[in-house]
C-alpha cells in the first residue's frame, strides 16, 4: 500500500472518489438552499407518501356511503373535510385521489418517454430520411389536441385509467423526441462518439453506452416538468368523465361532481381544487429547482 | 510483398461543380509493420481528415475517391463495411482532443474493459482484469485505483494514456494516432511518445502519426510527409527530410524550430501569412504566395510530385537539393 500512496504522490494526480461523491452531494445542496424548491421537494415526498400510505392514512374507506350524513362541513364531528352528496367522507377520497392522479401522472411520463427517447436518438443519430420521417410524424401528433387523442381512445375502447394513461403518454411524446433528439445532435459531434465508432462500437452501444448515459440529466428535468401537466391532464380527463371512472377516487372526478353543489357545499370542489393545485406548484417548483441544479453552466 | 496499408490516390471532396472543396488531393501513403509514417504540416492541411477518412469516420458530405489497401484488400468499400470490422481491432485511432475523447458516464476502466469484450469476447471479469494491466502499460501510477476514476478526475496526460490503452486494448497491427501529443505537456508527450516506439518495436504495429511538431518526428518516425492544404509537397524517409529539405515549405517548417543556438535575442523564424482557404487555392504552385524562393514560373502550372533522389519526393518547380545540415 505503501508504494501505492508514493506512486500517486509522484505523478500528483490522486483519484478522488469523494470529489465526485462531493459534487453530486453539492448539486443536492444547490437544489435545497431555493426556498421553492425546498418546499417542492418537501411537497412532491408528502404528497408521494401519502399515495403510498392511503389506506393507514384515511380514517374511512373512500367508496362507502353513509345516507344518514350527506354534506356534513368540514372541521363537523367524525369528519376532519366533511362529506359529499353519498355520504363519503372527503379526507379518505382525497387521500386515495392522490393514488390515482399520481398513478396516472407518473406513468404517462414513463410511458411518453420509453416510447420518445429511443425514437428521439435513432432520429438524431441517424439523421436523412429517418430523421424527416420521424419529425413529420411529430409535427402531426403536436398537432393534434391531446383532448381528441384521449376522448377517441375513450370512446373506441371506454374509459378506463390504461386509456387516460395512454393519451396523456401520447401528449407528451414530441416534446421528449425534439428533447432526445436535440441532444443527440450535440452529443454526436463529441468526439468521444467518433472515439467509440472508432473503437468499432455497434450502433447500439453507441446509443445506449454513450449517448443515453449524457442526456439523463435534461431527461429527468423534462420528466419533472412534465409529471404536473400530466396530473393536470388526468384531473381533466376524469373532470370529463374519460379518465378514472367511478366509484374509484379521483380529484377530476370529485370536482365534476361537486359543480352540481358548487352553491351550497362549496368546499366540495374547494377541497379537491386545492389538491390538484398544491401537488401541481409542488412538483413545477420541484421541477424548476432540478433544472437549475443540473445547470452545467453552475459548476 | 504487401504492405500493412497502401494508400493511393486519395481525395476526399466537399461539395460539387464550381463550389467543390477538395480537401485532400492524391494523398499516396505507404505503411509497413513496424514502421512510424509521420503526416506533417500546419492547421488546416488535411492531416486530421485523413485520418478520419482511413477510418471511414468522415461526415456523409464528404466524397471519397482512390485507393486504400489494408493487407492487400480494398478496404475503401461504398458502404464501409469493411472497415467496420476492421475498426478497433485491427486499426485503432487515438485523437487529438484527450479531453473530450472519453465517455463521461463511465470509469476509464470500464471503456477499456468494453473495447476489450467487444473484440476479444472475454468474459467480464478477465476483461476488467486486463483493463488494469493495459493501464499499467501505458505507465500509470496505482491503476488498480485509477480503473475506478471517472474521466473528470483524471489529468489531460493521463487520458491521453488511457485513450492509448484503449486503442492498444485488441492489439492493432496498424495505429493512427492524430496528434497524440498537442495537448500534453513535455515529459507526458514524451513518456507517451515511448509507448508509441515500444509498440512499434515489440508488436511490430504500424503507426501513422500526425502532427505539426517536427521535434517529435525526428526521434520516432521512419518516413515524413508533408502536406500542405490538402497536398503532398514533400515524402521522403526521415533522414532526408532534416539533411536534405527539399520544398521551401519543409525549410521554412524546420527553420521555423527554435535552436539553442539562436541567443535570446534573435527572432523566431516563421512562413509569412497562413494556410490559403482550400477553396480559394491560387493556380500553380500553391505555395507560391508565401515561398521565399517564388519565381514566375511558379504561377503557371501545378508541380508534379516527383522523385528527387531515391525515395525522396518533392513537388516543387524549383526543388533545392543542394545538402545543408539542419541541427536540431
Amino acid at each position: 500500500m505503501s508504494a501505492v500512496s508514493a506512486d500517486v504522490s509522484i505523478v500528483g494526480h490522486p483519484v478522488h472518489n469523494q470529489v465526485h461523491v462531493e459534487k453530486r452531494y453539492r448539486r443536492l445542496k444547490v437544489l435545497l438552499r431555493r426556498p421553492t424548491a425546498l418546499a417542492g421537494g418537501i411537497g412532491v415526498v408528502l404528497i408521494i407518501a401519502v399515495a403510498i400510505l392511503a389506506p393507514l392514512i384515511s380514517p374511512y374507506n373512500p367508496t362507502a356511503s353513509n345516507f344518514s350524513d350527506l354534506f356534513s362541513s368540514p372541521f363537523s364531528t367524525g369528519h376532519l373535510l366533511g362529506t359529499d352528496q353519498l355520504g363519503r367522507d372527503t379526507l379518505s377520497r382525497l387521500v386515495y385521489g392522490a393514488r390515482s392522479t399520481l398513478e396516472v401522472g407518473v406513468l404517462a411520463t414513463i410511458v411518453g418517454t420509453i416510447v420518445a427517447v429511443p425514437v428521439g436518438i435513432i432520429s438524431g443519430y441517424y439523421r436523412g430520411f429517418v430523421d424527416s420521417i420521424i419529425m413529420r410524424i411529430t409535427d402531426v401528433i403536436l398537432a393534434f389536441p391531446f383532448l381528441v387523442i384521449a376522448v377517441g381512445l375513450a370512446a373506441i375502447f371506454g374509459p378506463s385509467l390504461q386509456n387516460a394513461i395512454l393519451a396523456l403518454g401520447i401528449a407528451q411524446i414530441p416534446s421528449v423526441i425534439r428533447i432526445s433528439r436535440g441532444e443527440t445532435l450535440g452529443l454526436r459531434e463529441q468526439e468521444f462518439i467518433q472515439a467509440a465508432i472508432a473503437s468499432g462500437a455497434s450502433d447500439f452501444s453507441v446509443i445506449f453506452r454513450y449517448l443515453l448515459p449524457n442526456m439523463m440529466s435534461p431527461l429527468v428535468v423534462q420528466a419533472s416538468i412534465a409529471i404536473p401537466g400530466a396530473i393536470l391532464g388526468s384531473a381533466l380527463l376524469s373532470f370529463l368523465g374519460v379518465g378514472v371512472q367511478p366509484p374509484t377516487p379521483a380529484w377530476g372526478s370529485m370536482l365534476a361532481t361537486a359543480q352540481t353543489y358548487i352553491y351550497q357545499d362549496y368546499w366540495l370542489a374547494v377541497l379537491p381544487g386545492i389538491a390538484i393545485l398544491v401537488t401541481t406548484l409542488s412538483f413545477n417548483f420541484f421541477g424548476d429547482g432540478l433544472r437549475d441544479a443540473l445547470d452545467p453552466s453552475l459548476s | 510483398m504487401t504492405s500493412l496499408l497502401e494508400v493511393e490516390g486519395l481525395c476526399v471532396t466537399f461539395g460539387s461543380g464550381a463550389g467543390a472543396v477538395r480537401a485532400v488531393r492524391d494523398l499516396d501513403l505507404s505503411v509497413e509493420s513496424g514502421e512510424i509514417v509521420a503526416l506533417v504540416g500546419e492547421s488546416g492541411c488535411g492531416k486530421s481528415l485523413t485520418a478520419l477518412t482511413l477510418m471511414r469516420l468522415t461526415p456523409p458530405s464528404a466524397r471519397v475517391q482512390g485507393s486504400v489497401k489494408y493487407r492487400g484488400d480494398q478496404i475503401l468499400d461504398d458502404k464501409g463495411l469493411k472497415i467496420k470490422a476492421l475498426r478497433g481491432k485491427e486499426i485503432a485511432m487515438v485523437f487529438q482532443e484527450p479531453m473530450t475523447s472519453l465517455n463521461p458516464s463511465y470509469t476509464v476502466g470500464d471503456q477499456i474493459a468494453e473495447s476489450i469484450r467487444l473484440h476479444l469476447k472475454l468474459p467480464r471479469k478477465q476483461a476488467a482484469k486486463q483493463a488494469i494491466e493495459l493501464l499499467r502499460r501505458v505507465r500509470i501510477a496505482a491503476p488498480e485505483q485509477r480503473a475506478k476514476a471517472y474521466p473528470h478526475q483524471l489529468s489531460g496526460g493521463m487520458r491521453q494514456r488511457v485513450m492509448m490503452a484503449i486503442a492498444l486494448s485488441c492489439d492493432p497491427k496498424l495505429l493512427i494516432l492524430d496528434e497524440p501529443t498537442t495537448a500534453l505537456d513535455v515529459t507526458t508527450q514524451a513518456q507517451v511518445l515511448e509507448i508509441v516506439d515500444e509498440l512499434r518495436k515489440e508488436a511490430n504495429t504500424g503507426v501513422i502519426l500526425i502532427t505539426h511538431d517536427l521535434g517529435v518526428v525526428a526521434d520516432l518516425a521512419d518516413k515524413v510527409v508533408i502536406m500542405y492544404a490538402g497536398s503532398t509537397v514533400e515524402k521522403a524517409p526521415v533522414e532526408s527530410i532534416y539533411s536534405r529539405p527539399s520544398h521551401p515549405y519543409t525549410r521554412g517548417l524546420l527553420a521555423a524550430i527554435p535552436r539553442r543556438t539562436d541567443g535570446v535575442r534573435k527572432r523566431l523564424d516563421e512562413i509569412p501569412g497562413t494556410v490559403p482557404i482550400v477553396r480559394e487555392l491560387p493556380s500553380g504552385c500553391i505555395f507560391a504566395d508565401r515561398c521565399s524562393c517564388v519565381e514566375v514560373d511558379c504561377r503557371g502550372a501545378v508541380p508534379k510530385l516527383e522523385m528527387i533522389e531515391d525515395e525522396h519526393y518533392c513537388a516543387c518547380w524549383h526543388p533545392q537539393i543542394e545538402v545543408e545540415t539542419v541541427s536540431l
